[in-house]
């Protein structure tokens, strides 16, 4: 579903490269987490994959789309959440929803029934004929995770997408990642939230200083010490 | 006074980017040479009408040296700086006290509201003081070239350089800050503030014609004729009328380095102390509550049924008509840009109507359509409204600040799957519908005050649609190249992006050379069906050339935009 070969960025005033030649792939169905220090260079390979940066080199594909070539066939297979929420303030919820459902051609039955859903999953209904600059960090959240799950992606990119959820809409949100990824769609989330990383990932890439310094399901991380946390496994790789 | 001196150096450091530019300079080489392009497009675009302008200045000097008033130029240039600061910079503090994005960063500070808002004001006094230099500076250094005055006139300049724009932005000031605390409670924050803004610059503008009215008539008397040119500073006192303080900066000037010219710039000085004391007095009774108020958002509790969120989810659009309705409503809803772009809309055909109705019936103008009539021009009437329109349409910036207006939130076109060729599309319409709504008041004042038929009139505005549109898209292709996406604040998408003066300087050239080859077919004895068809030739490929350059360029540009 997401295949990245031979990764690299970096930025105009910096020597140092934000990814180093990053090579890694999410299978259908699969849940895959993100995890590393904060300045690793996760933003950016999420920025990469969903083309608001250009690589230095590499490639990305995307459901086979390659992100750089057949672009616009690339990013209809993306869902987007970005790790700070910042929508049209002055747009309504609904509008905003209207728009995104409308730029990805989502048809009427399909757009009706998602989002009524994932309004009323995330109990936006009430709000959401108010303005966008009215929503608390949550809501915008919350409206942020809709507006990607609206046209069914084949692949979601969430940056930190747990950070402003309550406690119930994070569990929601779990439970949709899980029920996306039994359709065979793939889920690529970066979080700092270990715990949550643990229990819902299927795999999980550890990043620092751009590179790739392990990959793997809980079991392969932990090489036979099944009583290690992944915390204690983010701590010794990335402390190393 | 270190903290004052702290918060208004970081305040300017901040709202002109000082820290950002000094850190791209130093790691980024290529924003140098951008810098040096910038330059010389400015160069290339401004120097025709820097030379016009100077020549104007020259002329007017001239022509009050002729009446035994040379000061003329300066009183014209003072009293135009006071005008435009007066008028732009009510805009700007409400804007900067009311609605910049750092407020919230400010308000938890230790720090009292007399110094939050002393920095904005600085903020706004700074961005005066360029504004007219251009207005200024050319008056003085002309006056101060031709008169030959003492040494102390170029130190009186800069003196009174200083305290210039301080007085009519104080006295904006004291008007602004009690706004917000007459706010209906649950008002839209935004729409208010657009509309308190259009009915102050209509005042504003009611009141400087009423006053031109009561010069006008006092016109009748025979004696304003000695009153006005034989007096010694006739001139200047007439005009003065209209900001009195006016008088005593031109005084400063003019007897610069003599204790009358001392005497009135203390005036001046003593005059902006005194209303700087008042805005903070008012500011320490207001400015907080004011602020405030403003800030508070309602969410409007509309219960929504499942069958009306059932019906509103399922209207589907094309993504071209979706961009549309997106760049439409974020407009409207932005109050800025609706009175930066729109206003002048209103404003042109509100001046063109006081105009006519104000002149006094016996100094009335001879009937337009008699003139056209007498001279046979009636030909190239079409023609005149065509490039009129051009003109005025180049002056709103409309698409020459569209890519911009997206601002940090480029990321969500970055990443919908719209071509870039469409998003352009969608954002040039949207600029069209914009222009056209604009303009139909000024067409219908202009239509019913000179009595152009619609015979003439329809062609006119036919033919400017083309024309609007070729000039829109160099507009949009200005942005394109080189988009201001790292604004925090609305306001500087439009008030501090060079692109909608470029853009301005590329419409000129562009309705230049038309007005240009049009008046050559005419004066070369063209038939007049030649020279239409000339002139529509030459719309046409500036329509379709543009927008071909434009949606060629549109997908390159997009990903060259890194967020």
């Amino acid at each position: 579903m997401l295949e990245i070969n031979g990764l690299s960025k970096s930025y105009a005033d910096s020597k140092v490269k934000a990814v180093d030649n990053l090579n890694l792939s999410v299978k259908p169905g699969e849940i895959f987490g993100f995890l590393g220090p904060n300045g690793a260079g996760k933003t950016t390979t999420i920025k990469l994959v969903v083309g608001l940066l250009n690589p230095d080199s590499g490639t990305i594909k995307i459901n086979g789309f390659d992100n750089q070539t057949v672009t616009l066939e690339a990013k209809k297979q993306i869902g987007y959440v970005p790790d700070n929420p910042d929508l049209y303030d002055r747009l309504t919820g609904l509008e905003y929803l209207n728009f995104i459902a409308d730029v990805y051609e989502v048809n009427e039955n399909v757009r009706r029934t998602n989002i009524t859903r994932y309004l009323e999953m995330f109990e936006l209904t009430g709000a959401v004929k108010d303005l966008i600059k009215s929503y608390s960090h949550g809501m915008k959240q919350k409206l942020a995770l809709t507006s990607a799950l609206l046209h069914e992606p084949n692949v979601l990119i969430l940056d930190e997408p747990m950070v402003g959820l309550d406690p119930k809409s994070a569990h929601l949100f779990k439970e949709v990642l899980r029920d996306h990824c039994d359709k065979g769609k793939a889920v690529f989330f970066s979080t700092h939230i270990l715990d949550v990383a643990e229990r819902l990932c299927d795999r999980v890439g550890i990043i620092s200083h751009g590179k790739l310094i392990a990959c793997g399901t809980l079991d392969q991380l932990r090489k036979g010490d099944s009583k290690e946390t992944l915390e204690q496994i983010f701590l010794e790789l990335t402390e190393s | 006074m270190k903290q004052w001196i702290a918060l208004i150096r970081t305040s300017l450091k901040v709202y002109f980017g000082f820290s950002v530019w000094r850190y791209q300079f130093k790691n980024d080489k290529k924003k140098l040479l951008e810098l040096a392009a910038i330059a010389l497009a400015v160069v290339v675009g401004v120097a025709p009408i820097i030379y016009g302008y100077i020549k104007l200045i020259i002329g007017f000097y001239d022509l009050g040296a002729a009446l035994g008033q040379p000061e003329f130029i300066l009183m014209l240039a003072v009293l135009v700086s006071l005008l435009i600061t007066l008028i732009f910079g009510f805009i700007s503090l409400l804007s900067g006290f009311y609605f910049s994005n750092d407020l919230s960063v400010l308000v938890p500070l230790p720090l009292t509201p007399i110094q939050v808002l002393a920095s904005k004001f600085v903020q706004v006094l700074a961005t005066e003081y360029l504004s007219i230099t251009f207005l200024y500076w050319p008056a003085v250094i002309t006056y101060g070239i031709k008169a030959g005055p003492s040494f102390l006139y170029w130190l009186a300049s800069l003196a009174v350089f200083v305290l210039l724009p301080m007085l009519p932005l104080l006295i904006a000031a004291i008007f602004v800050i009690p706004l917000m605390r007459f706010r209906k409670a649950n008002s839209d924050v935004e729409r208010w503030t657009a509309v308190i803004s259009i009915i102050m610059l209509v005042v504003i503008l009611g009141a400087q014609f009423a006053f031109q009215r009561m010069v006008i008539a006092q016109g009748a008397d025979a004696n304003i004729e000695e009153a006005l040119f034989q007096t010694s500073l006739g001139l200047s006192k007439s005009v003065s009328r209209y900001f009195p303080p006016s008088l005593w900066a031109m005084m400063a000037l003019h007897k610069a380095g003599t204790l009358v010219g001392c005497g009135y710039f203390l005036l001046y000085a003593l005059l902006a102390a005194g209303l700087g004391a008042a805005m903070f007095w008012i500011a320490k009774k207001m400015f907080y509550r004011g602020l405030l108020s403003g800030k508070e958002t309602r969410a409007s509790k509309k219960l929504v049924g499942q069958e009306q969120l059932t019906k509103e989810a399922g209207l589907r659009r094309t993504p071209l008509t979706a961009v549309f309705i997106r760049d439409w409503k974020l407009f409207w809803r932005t109050s800025i840009w609706v009175v930066n772009s729109m206003v002048g809309a209103l404003i042109m055909p509100v001046i063109l109507a006081l105009t006519f109705l104000m002149m006094p019936q016996e100094q009335a103008l001879p009937d337009f359509a008699e003139l056209l009539e007498k001279a046979n021009l009636w030909g190239i009437m079409p023609l005149i409204i065509v490039g009129v329109t051009m003109l005025f349409g180049s002056m709103f910036g409309l698409a020459s600040y569209a890519i911009s207006r997206e601002g940090p939130l480029i990321w969500i076109s970055k990443v919908i799957p719209v071509a870039p060729a469409i998003q352009v599309r969608a954002k040039l319409r949207h600029a069209l519908v914009m222009i056209i709504i604009a303009m139909i008041p000024t067409w219908i004042v202009a239509g019913v005050m000179l009595k152009i038929p619609l015979l003439y009139f329809l062609p006119g505005v036919v033919l400017s649609i083309p024309g609007l549109r070729g000039i829109l898209a160099a507009g949009l292709l200005v942005d394109l190249l080189r988009p201001y996406l790292t604004w925090d604040n609305p306001t500087k998408a439009v008030k501090q992006n060079l692109n909608v003066v470029f853009a301005m300087f590329v419409a000129f050239w562009v309705i230049g050379i038309g007005a240009f080859l049009a008046v050559k077919m005419i004066t070369a004895g063209l038939a007049l069906w030649q020279v239409y068809l000339g002139v529509i030739v030459y719309l046409l490929l500036l329509m379709v050339g543009l927008e071909m350059i434009l949606r060629k360029t549109a997908a390159q540009r997009y990903a060259a935009i890194e967020v």
